[in-house]
């Protein structure tokens, strides 16, 4: 069994993350098709990965059902609403899942009226939180803080019509904080992450990672 | 019982006082009318440009062989990679950059990484196409969403219709007059990701990088400073950052619409937090010094 749990995976991690890297860098004809085919099959994994997330998603929230933990029924709702959604996009409008999706009937309903205005409300209940979170905590304590705040006071300001009927410098100053400062840390930053992603890159090839592989 | 001093109870005030504050200053600067400056910024004038430069590059269509009209690089590539969520902010951009294109004679090929936004995608260029009267196949077309993101970006590079061999409503890709020539990303004018989160960023290290396209971005106003280093490298040329971008594009193409619409509370709002952080920060050092007072010997209770 350890053959199929970790041998196995990590010969084909290995090896497929050795032949991708490789054929990236080769721009032969023969090399670019079977790096297209590599592609094609990512792709097909990535569809199976959804089937994986509803199966995690599902057995996590069971749990919580089960054992009537703090919040059990927003578990049972998220379990009745994934249900139901798809039963609905199954049915299809009575054209049933084989065929083209239809573009009238519960699932668009659903779209338009459930999750279009429950994602909208969540993000600008954003404004908010940020206007009583910068009331309570931006404060000026030390000298970086006082720099810290001065800068996104002007960058606020310059962001929005209301700075340049101020003044022409707030868009102008904010523009400059974004192209030099905010630019060059975010560069390093960059610089940092992608180092980070190559070196987890290899481990994960090496064999060295092998969280991905789970628990037991 | 002693009552907390003024500054004291100020700083600790009940959020729903600010909540309220944000109300009633984002519906007040909806009853109010007042004009307010909406000048365009250079990286949202790179983006109108770079436009432009495909309006003439179309324009010159009739006036060269019809062999190398393949190789003109004149459409557009949209994909709108963002969700409902985020709608309200991103939406203005794609319908500006769509409309823009297709009533100047661009073609427009529209597509999505993000699942939740495929519908959304389809109803904005229809609107636009709506709008310029623009013919579905040889105008524009609507691929739809596909998984995979980045290496469905590769896919894209490698063999264009590979990756979508049918538009959103089942056509063969090879069918339609506006995607008929495109074989890779390359074959693109240019091309542009709306973009809600990581979305746009994909498309520059595993698009652009590679297949070396003209590429250019709209985000959210949370995400645009992350834009600017890939600005001065080059690798984004034209960038509409939140929703004051698509403000200022709508300024640009003299089309208001919701991004216009939208300055108005915006700008009250962000006025509010300034003037919030400047007042909190008032009390705080009040608060400092009147703490300070109490603690020096005699400094009362």
């Amino acid at each position: 069994m350890i053959f199929f749990k970790r041998t196995l995976p990590l010969i084909v991690a290995f090896t497929f993350g050795i032949v991708a890297i490789v054929l990236y860098f080769i721009p032969h004809q023969a090399a670019q098709t079977a790096f297209t085919q590599l592609v094609n099959w990512d792709r097909i994994i990535a569809a199976f990965a959804l089937l994986i997330g509803i199966h995690s998603l599902v057995r996590m929230h069971w749990r919580k059902i089960e054992h009537k933990q703090a919040g059990w029924a927003y578990s049972a709702i998220l379990i009745a609403a994934l249900v139901l959604t798809l039963a609905i996009g199954l049915y299809n409008d009575g054209m049933w899942f084989w065929n083209k999706r239809e573009s009238a009937g519960a699932l668009p309903w659903i779209y338009d009226y459930v999750f279009k205005p429950a994602g909208a409300t969540m993000f600008s209940v954003l404004a908010f939180f940020i206007a009583s979170a910068a009331y309570r905590t931006f404060r000026a304590r030390t000298v970086p803080a006082a720099l810290l705040l001065t800068a996104a006071v002007i960058t606020m300001l310059g962001q929005v019509p209301l700075g340049r009927l101020i003044s022409h410098w707030f868009p102008d100053i904010s523009l400059w904080l974004m192209m030099v400062p905010n630019a060059a840390v975010k560069r390093g930053i960059l610089l940092g992450v992608a180092l980070g992603v190559i070196s987890t890159s290899l481990r994960i090839i090496f064999g060295i990672e092998r969280a991905y592989l789970g628990g037991d | 019982m002693q009552k907390a001093p003024v500054t004291e109870r100020l700083l600790s005030l009940d959020r729903r006082w600010i909540f309220l504050l944000v109300l009633i200053f984002a519906l007040g600067a909806l009853v109010i009318e007042v004009d307010l400056p909406i000048v365009a910024s250079q990286p949202v004038q790179d983006m109108y440009d770079q436009i432009e430069r495909l309006q003439k590059l179309e324009a010159s269509r009739a006036s060269i062989p019809a062999e190398q009209q393949a190789a003109l690089r004149s459409t557009l590539l949209i994909s709108m990679d963002y969700d409902p969520a985020s709608k309200p902010e991103l939406e203005p951009m794609s319908l500006g950059i769509i409309t823009h294109a297709l009533c100047n004679g661009v073609k427009v090929v529209g597509m999505t990484l993000n699942q939740h936004g495929q519908d959304l995608g389809e109803r904005v260029m229809q609107r636009a196409a709506k709008a310029c009267n623009a013919d579905y196949g040889r105008d524009w077309a609507y691929l739809g969403f596909k998984p995979g993101g980045a290496t469905l970006i590769i896919n894209m590079g490698q063999d264009f219709h590979d990756a979508y061999n049918q538009d959103y409503r089942g056509t063969s890709t090879k069918s339609l007059e506006v995607t008929r020539n495109i074989t890779s990303l390359n074959s693109f004018g240019y091309v542009v990701s709306v973009a809600s989160s990581v979305f746009w960023e994909q498309w520059v290290i595993f698009g652009q990088a590679r297949y070396n396209f003209v590429y250019g971005t709209g985000v959210a106003g949370v995400l645009a400073p992350d834009v600017f280093p890939f600005m001065q490298t080059g690798q984004v040329k034209g960038l509409l950052g939140g929703l004051v971008g698509a403000a200022e594009f709508e300024s640009l193409i003299k089309r208001p619409g919701t991004a216009t619409a939208g300055m108005r509370p915006q700008s009250a709002v962000h006025l509010l937090i300034v003037l919030l952080v400047i007042f909190g920060n008032t009390m705080y050092f009040l608060d400092r010094r009147r703490k300070r007072r109490s603690m020096r010997p005699g400094g009362g209770s």
